[in-house]
């Protein structure tokens, strides 16, 4: 009974897997759009079971909402705005069978992913006493021991550079792949070359004063928080999203013909590839200097550690830097800083100059 | 308790109260007054009243509290920080909706005793 009674998380977990793929199947193949969302909805609902299963409540929080209420409702609103049946050939048979092997091939490379994890840990349920680990966590955040800490006050930027900067790392990675996709979709369109007249473009020169007061203030605010990355809560990333209101204060208040006075779009670019090189560099430097001089370190390595004894320094002049945090609080505040500037400048592109340059390229 | 902390404790305890009125007038003139512009001018009232003159209550308070010893004055100097802030955005702020609003005609101006704007619109003088 008491091995019936350990075992039913497990079968909770296989069936609501089950029906989630069935659910899919039936959302794909419905031509009823309506009754397809519901589908999806269903499907979103054994998930956050899969989810609450595996011990991921805030996901949970963040999921329910989101896929069970706000997108149906969203793709529902969309349907009812369009048409709310598929054309009547609808998917040809072949292919829904080609959907149905698909989805059924995924579902066994889950499982066995599944299972697998299963057999390494002996256990796909994370462990219950995960509090233990928060407290080793936090515990050897700050501990004066260089072998043990990250050296650093700040929880979050500890744990996230020095225990899993992988994370981070690909974090960076898909917000360049983003701009990099922004930047090939306008790579046509042009700023138009204006000149700014103060009198005629931008608001009142209320706003206009008070911005030219405020935007050096936001620029030092945002400075600070990203070199106090590794000391307050606060980073690299948070500094450069906050200096980037800057841009869209220059364009929304003034002009973008003033906007890029400051902010060339070339320029932009130029800076934050130099901010992602050093975000890559500091991920390495540990090891590069290991290397020459024929030591062991670790990619991401900030502190020593038990068998690779070399490490940043964690003070200069007796100010914490915490080794390679505020490197990387540094790059990534250049980073994120030039790729929202870049973003917001082409969001400013008018839209008569982009309907123009489509209708040349379809002609 | 020396005498500059018990008036710098007065004093913040005032300037806390009178921006809790401020706040209970603003909530009331949010619902009482009958257009956007006039209503704008009861949120100005909470932005400034009721945010601005707290923040500056809750520094001096702050400053006069000796037991965070040194703390208290990084604790001060960001209240005055943000309060300055607010003092110079709030306004802009308000100006901007005000001036948005009246020219996209987006609001109901009725009912209204003078229209200066107006009048100045009709001789040229102002332009959108």
């Amino acid at each position: 009974m008491n091995e019936l009674y350990e075992l039913t998380p497990y079968l909770v977990l296989a069936i609501s897997a089950l029906a989630s793929t069935v659910a899919v199947y039936l959302a794909i193949i419905e031509k009823d759009l309506i009754k397809a969302v519901l589908y999806s909805a269903i499907q979103s609902t054994f998930y956050a079971l899969i989810f609450y299963l595996l011990m991921v409540p805030d996901i949970v929080l963040v999921y329910i909402p989101v896929s069970v209420g706000l997108l149906p409702a969203i793709i529902i609103v969309t349907i009812k705005k369009t048409e709310r049946y598929e054309d009547v050939a609808g998917i040809p048979k072949s292919s829904s069978i080609t959907i149905l092997s698909l989805v059924v091939a995924f579902t066994f490379i889950a499982g066995y992913l599944l299972v697998l994890s299963h057999a390494i840990t002996l256990d796909v349920f994370p462990s219950a006493d995960a509090r233990a680990l928060a407290k080793w966590f936090l515990n050897t955040t700050l501990w004066w021991n260089r072998m043990f800490s990250a050296m650093s006050p700040e929880a979050v930027t500890a744990i996230v550079w020095d225990y899993r900067g992988l994370d981070t790392y690909f974090e960076t990675s898909v917000m360049y792949l983003a701009i990099i996709g922004a930047l090939a979709l306008a790579r046509y369109f042009e700023i138009p070359k204006k000149e700014y007249r103060e009198e005629v473009m931008g608001m009142s020169i209320i706003g206009k004063t008070a911005t030219r007061i405020v935007v050096p203030m936001i620029l030092v605010v945002a400075i600070s928080i990203a070199l106090h990355g590794h000391l307050t809560p606060g980073g690299g990333f948070q500094g450069g999203v906050t200096a980037a209101v800057t841009v869209s204060l220059l364009i929304f208040i003034f002009s973008t013909y003033f906007a890029i006075r400051f902010f060339k779009i070339n320029t932009a670019i130029l800076l934050r590839i130099a901010g992602l090189i050093g975000i890559a560099l500091s991920a390495v430097i540990t090891a590069i200097i290991a290397f020459s001089t024929g030591q062991q370190a670790y990619i991401f390595q900030n502190q020593p550690k038990v068998i690779a004894q070399l490490g940043l320094p964690y003070e200069v002049g007796g100010n914490l830097i915490s080794g390679t945090l505020f490197l990387f609080n540094v790059f990534e505040f250049l980073a994120v800083f030039m790729g929202f500037a870049i973003l917001f400048l082409l969001l400013s592109i008018p839209e008569e100059i982009i309907r123009e340059v489509i209708r040349g390229e379809m002609e | 308790m020396s005498l500059i902390n018990f008036v710098l404790t007065i004093m913040g305890y005032t300037l806390i109260g009178i921006g809790a009125f401020c706040q209970v007038v603003a909530g009331i003139g949010m619902n009482r007054f009958p257009n956007f512009f006039v209503r704008l001018h009861a949120a100005t009232i909470a932005a400034i009243g009721g945010s601005f003159t707290p923040i500056i209550g809750c520094s001096l308070l702050a400053l006069s509290f000796e037991e965070l010893g040194t703390i208290r004055f990084f604790l001060a100097g960001g209240g005055f920080v943000t309060a300055a802030f607010l003092l110079v955005l709030a306004p802009v702020g308000s100006h901007l909706l005000a001036k948005a609003a009246y020219f996209s005609k987006a609001t109901v101006l009725q009912p209204k005793v003078v229209d200066v704007l107006e009048e100045d619109m009709r001789r040229g003088e102002v332009h959108e």
